[in-house]
């Protein structure tokens, strides 16, 4: 049982200290566990939450997705003006998720197909998305929000956003994908040796453009899902994002060079940096200084993620 | 003469940029008379002037197989530091010295993580642009701070009739140029990223090497700093934020290859340079400023798309070339 | 050994390295005076090249010493004591120009000013003396394969000014170019500079060397001037061991339909493959490093570009790729096990089932789960003598036989008709050989055509019925299995010139 206990903890350091970060902000804020503050976290993050699951299929294959960031504003604006103008939320979310699914697709076909550096590709496909959001939105937020959407933000099944449950559905079906499909062995098999998954017989080629894809699918449901918990559609949204994504995903322990790591581990990097946030901001600890705990703390989880890998091998 | 080391891979590399440069200025040319004026040039270049001083440090670090997310808030570091103790001691000197030095080290500390903790530079980088970040604003309180007007001269003022910030742009690169092609730091640094094992082997000193490109990118980039603060007019809370994305365009767009071995100081600037006058031609047809990001994003994939065709085409010429030999004699008599 | 030149420059006594008790070279000792040229021979793995990296000080040896000028060298350095190597994978940087790749041991002028006059004026100094018209402002990935090597030479040559050791140093090299390098070994030699020359081509040995030492598992057992030795001899004395003809290894019928027909295959590293291979058969192929044997393996799998006709089962393939052969039951084990072969960040269960996924496992429901996964890899790991504490094991942490033993279990689990195995026993301990020779005969009983590509040639002799001799891309010999005979492969596989094939 202990030495259970402390293996998990050795794969899973982020998991106690989140635990012990949880128990130390309740003890120093009465308001840290309160139903407002918590839901208050928890609708916060379920965009940042969907996002990082995608990165985290990217970083597992070997390469990384800067775009996914402006892909949350581009899809949010297209959304939110496609919602202005039918007023229906449905048609909404289908355009969110067209828009992410192409530049996805755009990436995967650019990076797989033609064998360009995932850096560069998607920095510039980053650029581009983040363009099309501002002309498309003028530079400020989407007017015309419909009622619906607004109450979408606000609902909660016992306590627990509607949207954070949608974020959770998604991160859900993701793992499923990951742990129980052939795509998603051999994505984990293309991340730790490409070559290898070649002589294997694995169609890389359509799996590295599938996975691009995917990753941009999320980012459209995150754009989306960044109308229902900010009220607009908003093109600067996904600009501040970035590093909170790749920080999320690196800090559960998941490495870029591929191969290592896992959702579930994600959804923990992402917990940590939300409890971290709330609990800061309670605290009354300005956010640069979150700014240097959060740098310090991707730091420090990548290289203790490393150790340990290298230690049990 | 011919002193010039790897005179012939430098030329060819910067090339294309050149003359993508030189068609789009001739297209912008006949679009609008007014583009071709001496002054016009001249603005360009002082707006071009922070992405490509910059971009100078970076081909550095890309040059190596690295690269620095972190400019841009060691920009800001460096803005923050220098209008901080503008206010507090008036005097420049100090200011200027400061924000130089820490500039450097804050780079130099980039280069020493990398090597020390054995990291990807990309991950490690990032995380130090948060913690130089947060570092900044929580030196200054999160105000904007203006400088003296005195400043002002760096950014706008002339010395002979030439603007200031194009002077320094000039050292740089004349600087640049002369560390990458004729000291052994430079030598080093292209070795060292054309091949990881064979600069083991030669038993090159990869350490030293590595914290001496992000110090000079930390350099580098404190000056574009004192230049940007001077054509603001102060401290602003966006300085630098995304930065690091246009000049690694330009490095890429100058014909730097992000894994490393070969790359030009030249192409870089020329690289920032096509940037601006990417701005300048969608200014010149009205364009909203919106679109100069997709335009520049579309440039870049261009660029790189071209290039990976180009090297398929090498790959599968060398193919031929090899396959070749078979249908040469097989011997040239009989050995035995 | 050379009289005229009283006292050795460099002195190896006992020589020995081992590598986590195994033993790799165990005491070689000899004397090299100037002017002379040893030929080290041996089959692959005879411990060659470590011998050379222990000479040239990148590896620290376990025992012995090394001596230059009659004095002990404590920790060797190689380019301090003026011994330098030049190595079959050339430690060059393409993107430097050759003038820039040769002097960056040493580079002239100082930190703050590199002198390129003077640095042009060595490395054209250098290429004129090795008789080369290269440009020193050349990037070297622009210069063919035969003008790297000499570069490497002129590389090496700026920091030895006592010992030279070659590895292989003509693999890549065309005819010419070959006879220009021992024109320029020539030249070294009367300089009074000493050479080792390791190569496996033996005409080769005879035009450059004065005495030999033959290498075999590790020991050196035989050395001497060569002249007086006859080829036959310095052959046997390389595959020494008497061949064990295997009694359980019957001959196959022929019966067997035919599983695998190549025919024209031309790519860039072989020319005009034409093969066939029928159930129940073992072939060998049989040939030296960069034969191209390991490229003609690829080229069939769609790995690289290729021309030419393979039929399965009579069937003519219409798409060349990995996944198309393994749909018809083909499969392939790469050679290099680590970059190509296993994900080692990955557990057993997953190397074992990576190639077969979907029809080695069954579902729980949908498509979905892996449920017999880990069960049936569990069962094949135990069959295949796979020894792991459990099956999620990252492959990392096995030894090298077990590692090699997951690779081909992950191709057995999918029950192929057709085999082709590339260096099957590599850095492999000899239980973990023994068991994988008795596996390959198995599944050739079985009905599966196999093809067996080695260096190792007695392996070849053990466990094939037929043994096809690559040489330079192009298929040069056939022996059936009453034909076979060590030296003859051997002699074939590395004469240079087109003497009788034999058949």
């Amino acid at each position: 049982m202990i030495k259970a206990l402390s293996e998990s903890v050795q794969t899973r350091p982020v998991a106690p200290v989140l635990i012990a970060l949880f128990i130390g902000f309740s003890l120093f804020s009465p308001y840290f566990l309160t139903t407002g503050n918590m839901e208050a976290l928890l609708t916060a993050n379920s965009v940042v939450l969907i996002a990082s699951v995608g990165m985290t299929l990217v970083f597992l294959l070997g390469g990384i997705d800067l775009s996914i960031s402006t892909v949350i504003s581009v899809s949010a604006v297209v959304s939110g003006l496609v919602m202005a103008g039918t007023g229906s939320i449905w048609w909404g979310a289908m355009a969110a998720m067209s828009v992410g699914l192409s530049v996805g697709l755009v990436n995967g076909l650019l990076i797989g197909l033609l064998g360009l550096t995932p850096f560069i590709t998607t920095m510039a496909t980053q650029l581009i998305a983040r363009g099309v959001a501002f002309v498309l939105s003028k530079g400020i937020a989407v007017q015309g929000t419909p009622y619906g959407m607004l109450d979408f933000g606000f609902l909660t099944f016992h306590g627990i956003p509607a949207v954070t449950l949608t974020a959770l559905l998604v991160v859900a079906v993701c793992m499923l994908l990951l742990t129980l499909t052939d795509w998603g062995r051999h994505v984990m098999l293309i991340g730790s040796n490409r070559n290898a998954a070649r002589y294997s017989g694995i169609n890389v080629r359509w799996v590295e453009v599938s996975v691009y894809s995917v990753s941009g699918l999320l980012g459209g449901i995150a754009g989306f899902i960044s109308i229902a918990t900010l009220g607009n559609a908003i093109p600067g949204v996904g600009d501040t994002l970035l590093l909170i994504i790749i920080g999320a995903v690196v800090l559960g322990g998941t490495t870029m060079e591929g191969g290592e790591g896992s959702i579930g581990r994600t959804v923990l990097g992402v917990g940590l940096l939300a409890v971290l946030i709330s609990g800061l901001n309670l605290l009354g600890i300005p956010f640069y200084d979150q700014l240097i705990i959060q740098g310090l703390l991707i730091f420090l989880g990548t290289w203790l993620a490393m150790k340990l890998s290298a230690r049990r091998h | 003469m011919k002193t010039f080391s790897g005179d012939a891979l430098t030329r060819q590399k910067w090339l294309p940029i050149a003359i993508a440069n030189a068609v789009f200025s001739v297209l912008l040319a006949f679009a609008s008379p007014a583009f071709l004026s001496l002054a016009n040039f001249q603005s360009m270049l002082v707006q071009s002037a922070v992405t490509a001083i910059m971009a100078v440090g970076m081909t550095f670090i890309i040059i190596t197989a690295g690269i620095d997310i972190s400019m841009g808030a060691i920009l800001f570091f460096s803005s923050a530091l220098f209008a901080q103790l503008m206010i507090d001691t008036q005097s420049y000197l100090l200011a200027f010295a400061a924000a130089l030095c820490c500039a450097t080290l804050l780079g130099g500390i980039n280069g020493l993580l990398v090597v020390r903790f054995r990291m990807s530079p990309l991950i490690t980088t990032l995380a130090t642009y948060s913690i130089y970040r947060g570092m900044a604003i929580h030196m200054t309180g999160a105000q904007n701070i203006p400088v003296p007007r005195e400043m002002g001269f760096l950014g706008n003022g002339r010395v002979f009739g030439v603007p200031v910030p194009i002077l320094i742009l000039l050292v740089i690169v004349v600087a640049g140029v002369y560390v990458l092609n004729h000291t052994r730091l430079g030598v080093y640094a292209r070795a060292m990223g054309s091949s990881t094992r064979s600069a083991r082997e030669s038993n090159l000193p990869t350490a030293p090497v590595t914290i001496m490109v992000y110090a000079i990118g930390g350099f580098v980039t404190g000056v574009a700093a004192l230049i940007l603060l001077a054509r603001v007019g102060g401290l602003q809370s966006g300085i630098g934020i995304g930065i690091e994305f246009t000049v690694i365009a330009a490095v890429i767009l100058g014909g730097t290859k992000l894994t490393g071995g070969s790359g030009t100081v030249i192409g870089s600037v020329f690289g920032a340079f096509f940037l601006v006058l990417i701005e300048n031609g969608l200014n010149l047809m009205n364009a909203s400023p919106y679109i100069y990001d997709i335009v520049r994003g579309t440039v870049l994939l261009a660029a790189v798309m071209v290039d990976r065709l180009s090297v398929r085409r090498q790959q599968k010429a060398l193919l031929a070339v090899k396959a070749a030999r078979f249908d040469q004699p097989q011997s040239v008599g009989s050995t035995t | 050994m050379l009289q005229d030149k009283a006292h050795p420059l460099l002195s190896v006594r006992n020589l020995t390295k081992s590598f986590s008790g195994k033993l790799v070279v165990a005491g070689i000792s000899f004397d090299l005076y100037p002017g002379q040229v040893i030929g080290l021979v041996g089959e692959n793995g005879a411990g060659k090249s470590t011998s050379k990296n222990m000479l040239c000080g990148l590896l620290e040896p376990t025992d012995g010493q090394i001596l230059v000028n009659g004095q002990t060298v404590e920790s060797n350095e190689g380019h301090a004591h003026g011994i330098s190597a030049v190595h079959q994978e050339l430690s060059l940087f393409g993107s430097l120009t050759v003038a820039e790749n040769m002097c960056i041991g040493a580079l002239p002028g100082s930190r703050l000013r590199v002198d390129w006059q003077q640095m042009q004026c060595i490395a054209r100094e250098q290429l004129n003396f090795l008789g080369m018209d290269i440009d020193p402002d050349a990037a070297v990935f622009s210069l063919g394969a035969g003008q790297q090597q000499i570069v490497e030479i002129g590389k090496a040559l700026l920091h030895a000014d006592k010992v030279l050791i070659l590895d292989e140093p003509t693999t890549s090299l065309t005819a010419l170019e070959r006879e220009k390098l021992f024109r320029i070994l020539d030249k070294l030699k009367e300089r009074g500079m000493a050479i080792i020359f390791i190569s496996h081509f033996l005409e080769e040995i005879y035009r450059v060397c004065d005495s030999y030492i033959v290498l075999r598992d590790g020991h050196q057992v035989a050395g001497g001037a060569l002249a007086g030795v006859s080829r036959r001899k310095l052959e046997a004395l390389m595959v020494g061991r008497a061949l064990e003809e295997s009694a359980d290894h019957g001959d196959v019928s022929d019966t067997g339909t035919e599983a695998l027909r190549v025919e024209h295959l031309d790519s860039a590293d072989c020319r005009d493959i034409s093969f066939a291979v029928r159930h129940g058969e073992v072939v060998g192929i049989a040939g030296l490093m960069g034969a191209g044997r390991t490229e003609m393996a690829e080229a069939l799998f769609g790995l690289r570009p290729s021309t030419g006709s393979v039929h399965v089962q009579g069937a003519l393939l219409t798409e060349r790729s990995v996944a198309a052969m393994k749909a018809l039951d083909v499969c392939y084990l790469p050679e290099d096990r680590r970059n190509n072969g296993l994900f080692l960040n990955r557990p057993v269960r997953e190397n074992l089932s990576a190639a077969a996924i979907s029809r080695f496992i069954r579902r729980r429901l949908l498509k979905l789960g892996f449920a017999g996964e880990r069960l049936a890899t569990q069962t094949f790991s135990r069959a295949m003598g796979i020894s792991i504490p459990h099956i999620d094991v990252k492959v990392d942490a096995l030894s090298g036989g077990n590692q090699q033993k997951v690779l081909l279990g992950r191709w057995l689990a999918s029950e192929p008709k057709v085999l082709i195995l590339d260096e099957p026993t590599k850095g492999v301990d000899i239980g973990a050989k023994f068991d994988i020779h008795n596996r390959i005969g198995e599944i050739a009983r079985a009905g599966a055509a196999i093809v067996v590509i080695s260096s190792d040639l007695p392996e070849l002799l053990q466990v094939s019925h037929r043994i096809l001799v690559m040489r330079k891309g192009r298929i040069v010999g056939e022996f059936r299995r009453d034909q076979f005979d060590s030296v003859k492969i051997i002699s074939l596989a590395a004469s240079t010139g087109e003497e009788g094939l034999a058949t």
